[in-house]
């Protein structure tokens, strides 16, 4: 590929580099060939033996009249590359990446060719995070070159431009950028690369890391990029103008800038009918609200406002407040410590230890709980619903600061009642309104308002009446699709 | 720094809170005021659910005595175990003993809690509100809801008005408006609602039986369910009122002669000794039916005007028309205006059967 043949579009921190690299690697095999005066040098693990071997010393054997110029123009190889006076640092840079250096004696002049060895990688799996039960089944893995087949493959334009950087003081950790040239807009684009550029870091072992460093506010508990294991959702992104990265290493793919809706759509939202998707929708926005203010509001109304309560569930609160020692605040807190714990422990668990620990633990830690008289019966039902409910986030990255924003809400309410949560609100919503990603606004359909691309977001109108792409990332070309006109079937010709 | 500094604390301020667990409060649902034996006195009895265990529970009630209903409170605060909360308070019962001297003194404090709901119902009871409140009825008062739930679902579903404390607020602070209570008595194992109670500024000086309930709905307000029973020689039966409108004109000005026009579209449920499939009878009935409608709705303005008080807040509509309007002049001549109400019915079915 045409993007591994030089080191020299690639950036690092030179200054530690010259530290280094005064000398050539320890590790690099410098060996005479045995034919006519041919030396070569390479890293032994990193190669291909049997290729060098079969194809490359063959070649030689056959050719030796010829000089290193020569013998670097008729190599039969793709991957090569010809330096007149190589220095030690980018001998070493080349031979790090898989590539064999033939020099001969005489000259100065180096060949080197890409002869690495075929990397064994993981198999292209089904997604298990953001699994869907139509539509396709390839999620990445943890190799760059395949996750770039995988999406140039649903892409064969050649407006996608692929993009690589190199990351990490250590790691070097190549990472793509990618757009679509007639589409994305140049900002976005400069924005990312530059941040991703500016990155000076140790080790890049994972995206995340990167997700992390880039953010526009690194304080904030609100992800500003969304990052997916499905090649079909960075390929949809990358068409409606958005900037996406692959990291070496990492089966996650990310891409920006993002508004905080596309958090709560899932990719099979685009898979089953319009109607269906804009429930499925509406229920997960509903379930974040649920998840976030159920037990503050529970704890709030409980604590300060017994008004609130309509006749009807007031004996039935109350019935089941009896007895419990502790103020509703305390025992809120308890229970949803005790779901995460729960949440947690069968994370950190053998799958199949996992589920058995969910089990007993919610139908026991919950019943005993309740027949202790530590906890309501009602709270019980609104803790373990509003930890369901966060679960519906479709990206995981939104569903952990979900449940986390829940803590200070309880903690609030029990301070103030109704006036803290409020408060918290505000907190919240005013945040939402300051962030942005990759520069743009993050509540951005809602706010700035953008009602033409309300038809994504809230619900998903059926893909007619979706011409144009989101206004908000001032993308090139508007339109997704030239001309629209309705026919029916016996109008084609 | 300085800012968190300050912002943690705020939390310092928590502390102030008020705190109102649910668990920790006496939940009053239902207040009566009654005259106490002694002079000046009045006496208040709350009605309150005591959670027995985790499924069961069930009402109490307590009685207290003092001048104002602040040391009522502090009486009945002496002997609950939890502080008295009256935020879910939904329906404050008057004796008519006491409502004829005046209730306003007692009603005042509930008016200013901001935790005092508006919607809340209130009542006037021919027997003492203690004798009212403290029996639970065969269990139909176990939860604190029967007196709000009786006279809700009246309001809703049968002849009672709307009213509630925000309209009687409202037709006590009106200039030209008096209020009006549903009458309560106690009947064996009920409550029945026995009439309204009609008021003059904040004393109670009548009242008007239950027949007259459902006439002085279709003065006073629009609404969509109802029944009037009907007696003429011949027949009588029972018009289920689907739909009342009413609207007020002025036809001599100033303030001489009004016009209320109630516009009702109803059915007849039950009749007796007529074919009702026939038209012609229908128009008949329909005819009669009108005819004691606007009798009795004379008989009762007739009676507003005697007593002097304006419970259908004629006046409010007078004075919301009026250019210049004179509410001395005004009050001095309504005790002569002609007040004039027409009927516009039409029965607009009578059953499936021919």
């Amino acid at each position: 590929m045409k993007f591994f043949k030089t080191g020299k579009s690639i950036k690092s921190n030179r200054s530690t580099e010259k530290k280094e690299n005064k000398q050539l690697d320890n590790n690099i095999l410098w060996q005479e060939t045995g034919i006519s005066d041919w030396e070569s040098g390479y890293i032994e693990s990193l190669i291909s033996q049997e290729r060098f071997n079969k194809e490359v010393l063959r070649f030689l054997q056959d050719h030796q009249k010829l000089s290193s110029k020569e013998m670097y123009e008729q190599l039969p190889f793709g991957n090569k590359h010809w330096d007149e006076s190589p220095d030690n640092k980018t001998i070493n840079a080349m031979i790090l990446q898989g590539c064999v250096a033939l020099k001969k004696r005489s000259s100065s002049g180096m060949v080197f060719v890409h002869v690495m060895k075929e990397q064994t990688v993981r198999a292209i799996s089904v997604p298990e995070v953001e699994f869907s039960v139509i539509g396709p089944k390839e999620a990445f893995n943890e190799d760059l070159e395949t996750n770039l087949v995988l999406i140039q493959k649903r892409l064969p334009t050649s407006a996608l431009q692929i993009e690589l950087i190199e990351i990490g003081l250590r790691s070097k950790t190549k990472v793509a950028v990618l757009y679509l040239k007639d589409i994305a807009n140049e900002q976005n684009v400069k924005t990312l690369k530059d941040r991703l550029a500016g990155i000076e870091y140790d080790h890049i072992l994972d995206s995340s890391y990167l997700i992390q460093m880039i953010e526009d506010n690194k304080m904030s508990i609100f992800p500003q990029f969304i990052d997916t294991e499905r090649p079909d959702r960075i390929v949809a992104s990358l068409i409606e103008g958005k900037v996406a990265f692959i990291t070496q290493g990492s089966p996650h793919g990310v891409y920006g800038p993002v508004s905080i809706l596309e958090f709560f759509s899932a990719f099979d939202d685009y898979f089953v009918s319009w109607h269906i998707a804009s429930l499925f929708r509406l229920m997960r926005m509903f379930a974040v609200f649920f998840s976030i203010f159920a037990t503050p509001l529970y704890v709030s109304v409980i604590t300060y406002h017994p008004e609130l309560i309509p006749d009807d569930l007031l004996s039935t609160l109350t019935t089941s407040r009896t007895d419990i020692p502790f103020p509703p605040v305390l025992e809120a807190l308890f229970l949803e410590l005790t779901i995460e714990l729960l949440r947690e422990a069968g994370a950190r668990l053998p799958t199949k230890v996992g589920q058995t620990i969910g089990i007993v633990g919610g139908i026991v830690i919950g019943t005993a709980s309740v027949e202790a008289g530590l906890t309501s019966n009602v709270l019980l039902i609104i803790v373990a619903l509003s930890a369901l409910a966060s679960f519906t986030t479709p990206v995981y990255r939104m569903s952990n600061a979900i449940r986390l924003l829940r803590f200070p809400m309880i903690i609030l309410s029990g301070f103030w009642g109704l006036l803290s949560l409020t408060l918290g609100l505000m907190m919240i919503i005013s945040h939402l309104l300051a962030l942005t990603s990759l520069g743009r606004p993050y509540l951005a359909p809602i706010y700035p308002p953008r009602l033409s691309d309300w038809k994504d977001s809230f619900i998903r109108l059926p893909f007619f009446m979706q011409k144009e792409r989101p206004k908000q990332l001032k993308v090139k070309e508007k339109r997704k699709m030239s001309w629209w006109k309705k026919r029916d079937i016996d109008e084609f010709e | 720094m300085k800012k968190l500094i300050l912002l943690f604390m705020c939390f310092l301020l928590s502390g102030c809170a008020e705190r109102e667990v649910l668990d920790d409060i006496t939940i009053v649902r239902t207040l009566g005021f009654d005259k106490a034996s002694k002079d000046n006195e009045i006496k208040g009895t709350i009605n309150y659910p005591i959670f027995i265990n985790e499924q069961t529970f069930k009402m109490k009630y307590l009685t207290a005595s003092g001048e104002t209903s602040k040391e009522i409170r502090n009486e009945l605060n002496e002997m609950t175990a939890r502080p008295l909360f009256i935020g879910k308070l939904n329906t404050v019962l008057f004796s008519a003993e006491l409502a004829k001297q005046g209730i306003m003194e007692t009603l005042d404090t509930l008016q200013r809690d901001p935790g005092v709901g508006r919607a809340i119902y209130l009542g006037i009871t021919k027997q003492d509100a203690e004798s009212v409140l403290s029996d639970d009825y065969n269990y139909t008062n176990s939860d604190g809801n029967y007196f709000s739930n009786l006279i809700k679902q009246n309001e809703n579903f049968s002849n009672l008005p709307y009213l509630n404390f925000h309209t009687f607020l409202y037709a006590f602070f009106a200039d030209c408006m008096d209020p009006v209570m549903p009458y309560l008595s106690k009947k064996d194992d009920a409550v029945k609602i026995i009439g309204l109670a009609l008021f003059k500024d904040d004393k109670m000086v009548g009242s008007i039986d239950e027949h007259q309930i459902l006439i002085f709905k279709t003065l006073f307000q629009n609404f969509n369910e109802g029944s009037f029973q009907f007696s003429t020689k011949g027949y009588k039966g029972n018009l289920e009122i689907l739909k009342s409108k009413m609207h007020f004109e002025i036809i001599q000005k100033p303030h001489k002669k009004v016009m209320i026009i109630v516009d009702v579209k109803g059915r007849l449920t039950e009749y007796t000794k007529v074919n009702a499939g026939d038209p012609r009878v229908v128009k008949g009935i329909e005819k009669n039916i009108k005819k004691e409608l606007e009798h009795h709705a004379l008989e009762l303005t007739r009676k507003f005007q005697k007593l002097n008080i304006d419970p259908l807040g004629i006046g409010e509509h007078v004075r919301s028309q009026t250019k210049g309007f004179n509410l001395q002049k005004y009050r001095d001549q309504y005790k002569d205006m002609d007040i004039n109400v027409v009927y516009n019915l039409k029965i607009t079915e009578s059953g499936i059967s021919q």
